[in-house]
């Protein structure tokens, strides 16, 4: 049971047992708002998808190992902005991290031109188009509309994971949304085919 | 199509995969569990990971603490480091902390910094700052081969090299060549024409230019026999913030100081609305001219702005260029101290016993330290000729006293050549009865008024000469 091949003391399995029935309320939890979360990263805060994964499970072990029992008295939508926060607050320091060593703006992300409809990749090609749509947003601006459009938290949830205030909250949304309208009647046409 | 459709394809394109699911999920979270729970070095690195986010949180927590409190000095620093780290609002806050305490030119980086992110707030603030009347600056067209500066007014020219600095930017760079001979080429062409009397180097040594920085030293030192002065303002790394916020110190210590030449160099700089990149621009400094913020911005590095360079070059504290104020009396008088004084029942034998000791034209005549008239050495003379060179001993000078000429501290030294020749010496008068000084007809010859010179105050730390060079280097590294 133990994976180490001793046999295990009765009070170690007792232990043991609500460690499992802990895991298996963490598996659930990382279950329901994984996707939310990895879209937030990736949309929301520009982040690689590749760091995504890790940004997820780095920090939803970091809940497990350290912070489950306090999470777990939240409410359910605070208990997911609790881990959403920390995402994005590593997600924050291993950019500062990054931007010491690279010099960032990477000219090829942003010569991704529009597929053709036809094209095989079109889908990997439509995908980061939309992330050049979002990336125009400023940071705050974007991730204010995911959270509160893509991921459904609450205007004080989005505060919270933000740290900043609900009147910052609705400011931010309000902007962004502005702008996309702007970047849609811009682009619009590009995007009928696959909306629709 | 609206907000509402473009969010579903967002969604479709931007979550998971489809055909992962829930059950997969929860076995792959259960599997690395296991993984964790047998590896002490991650368990480590992911307790590292927890105390990081705590230690923002609480950072976070205390520097907004600090500010509900109004403890600006606590909250200063911490709102630094928050903001630095991206955190809530702390750009925002920290940039109206600055604001408060009077530190505008950081603010504005701060408020920049805000709506990057997004606070359209910051734009406001901005705007507001950009509208303040600018002193001295104003831009003026680009300066002609040579920079013969027209003598009723002193031209600052500032050459952009850009990232590609070796290159093409501002016509001063020349094609292909390197930009240590730019640079040089720079420095001979502003040297003879216009007395300017030297090259600033504005850098940011974690850049490339650093290195192309460190060949121009040798070569300024190996070929050229003049003076270059140089300076790099910028020292730490171009990302980190401090790289900003000392930007901003140093160039209002480079504002005070003059400086023949600017050289910044920046990855891209362009107009305040952004509209247009520059490579050469230069300062009018003549009074009167209608007059414009300018500001650069530095593209490249994290999207920090040195927005305020050209409000600080502009706001003006080029004190050596700035054009010569007439030299007021408080410029060349004599504290009380040095001047010696009499009562109104000194003798007259003591009052030219005093004169000649000190050698003065005439001495004030005073009474409980507020001066009561002067009495001078051509009016001792004749007193004492016309008693035949023996002045009685109960005669004081309280009868040949005249009225002191007494002038405020600001009165232009031109106003009281007339009266210093007739009297001898003038009284300078403070805010109560006390004098404040004295001028004689010595002093006013002898003492050069500061404020007239146009040779730049000694800095506080004398600079670095690059040995055989002459070249003096400024701060390099602070």
């Amino acid at each position: 049971v133990t994976g180490h091949g001793h046999p295990a003391a009765p009070a170690d399995l007792a232990l043991l047992s609500a460690a499992q029935a802990a895991d298996g309320e963490i598996a659930l939890f990382y279950a329901e708002h994984r996707s939310r979360l990895r879209g937030f990263l990736v949309g929301g805060c520009g982040c690689p998808e590749a760091d995504a994964e890790d940004i997820i499970q780095d920090t939803i072990m970091v809940i497990r190992q350290r912070y489950w029992p306090k999470v777990r008295a939240l409410p359910k939508p605070a208990a997911a902005a609790y881990w959403f926060r920390a995402a994005e607050r590593r997600y924050h320091k291993l950019c500062r991290r990054r931007a010491g060593r690279l010099i960032d703006g990477d000219p090829s992300e942003r010569l991704v031109g529009i597929a053709h409809p036809g094209d095989q990749f079109a889908a990997v090609d439509r995908r980061e188009a939309l992330k050049d749509m979002l990336r125009e947003l400023p940071r705050r601006q974007r991730q204010v509309l995911w959270l509160r459009l893509m991921a459904d938290f609450s205007e004080a949830d989005t505060a919270e994971i933000l740290c900043i205030s609900v009147g910052s909250v609705k400011k931010h949304l309000n902007h962004a949304k502005e702008r996309m309208q702007e970047l849609l009647r811009k682009d619009g046409a590009t995007w009928e085919a696959e909306v629709r | 199509l609206s907000i509402e459709d473009l969010q579903s394809a967002l969604a479709r394109i931007l979550t998971d995969p489809p055909g992962t699911a829930d059950e997969k999920l929860r076995e792959e979270f259960l599997q690395a569990c296991r993984l964790v729970d047998h590896d002490p070095r991650e368990q480590r690195r992911l307790d590292d990971i927890a105390d990081l986010l705590d230690a923002d949180e609480t950072l976070y927590a205390q520097a907004l603490d600090a500010v509900s409190r109004g403890d600006k000095h606590a909250a200063e620093p911490l709102l630094r480091q928050c903001a630095e780290a991206g955190a809530g609002e702390a750009a925002w806050l920290l940039a109206q902390l600055l604001e408060d305490i009077g530190n505008a030119s950081e603010a504005m980086i701060w408020y920049q910094r805000a709506l990057d992110d997004g606070d359209v707030r910051a734009a406001e603030k901005l705007a507001a700052f950009g509208a303040q009347p600018c002193q001295y600056a104003s831009i003026v067209d680009k300066p002609q081969k040579g920079l013969a500066a027209p003598a009723d007014r002193c031209t600052f020219p500032i050459l952009v090299v850009g990232r590609d600095g070796l290159g093409g930017v501002g016509h001063l760079s020349i094609p292909g060549r390197r930009l240590d001979h730019a640079l040089i080429s720079a420095a001979e062409l502003a040297e003879p024409t216009s007395g300017i009397d030297g090259l600033w180097v504005i850098t940011d040594p974690g850049s490339d230019h650093h290195a192309s920085l460190d060949d121009m030293w040798h070569a300024v030192g190996e070929d050229r026999a003049y003076a270059v002065q140089c300076k790099t303002l910028l020292t730490s790394r171009s990302r980190a913030q401090k790289w900003v916020s000392s930007r901003a110190l140093d160039l209002e210590a480079l504002a005070r100081t003059p400086a023949g030449w600017l050289v910044v160099l920046a990855d891209s700089c362009y107009t305040a609305d952004k509209s247009r990149a520059l490579d050469w621009h230069s300062f009018d400094y003549a009074a009167g001219k209608p007059r414009e913020v300018y500001w650069f911005a530095c593209g490249d590095y994290d999207r920090l702005y040195p927005a305020n360079l050209g409000r600080v070059v502009g706001a003006g504290q080029w004190n050596a260029r700035r054009p010569v104020r007439e030299p007021i009396v408080a410029d060349v008088m004599l504290p009380p101290s040095e001047v010696p004084v009499c009562l109104p029942d000194t003798t007259l034998m003591e009052a030219l016993e005093w004169v000649v000791q000190s050698g003065a034209q005439a001495l004030p005549v005073c009474e409980l330290s507020r001066v009561v008239g002067v009495v001078t050495l051509a009016d001792l003379a004749r007193h004492i000729s016309d008693h035949l060179g023996v002045p009685s001993a109960a005669e004081t000078v309280k009868a040949l006293m005249r009225p002191a000429t007494i002038v405020p501290a600001d009165t232009p030294l031109s106003a009281i050549a007339q009266a210093i020749a007739d009297d001898g010496i003038i009284v300078i008068s403070g805010s109560d009865d006390r004098p404040v000084g004295y001028l004689t007809a010595e002093s006013v010859l002898t003492q050069t008024p500061a404020g007239t010179s146009t040779r730049p105050a000694t800095p506080d730390h004398p600079p670095l000469l690059i040995p055989g060079t002459g070249a003096v280097l400024l701060n390099r590294d602070r």
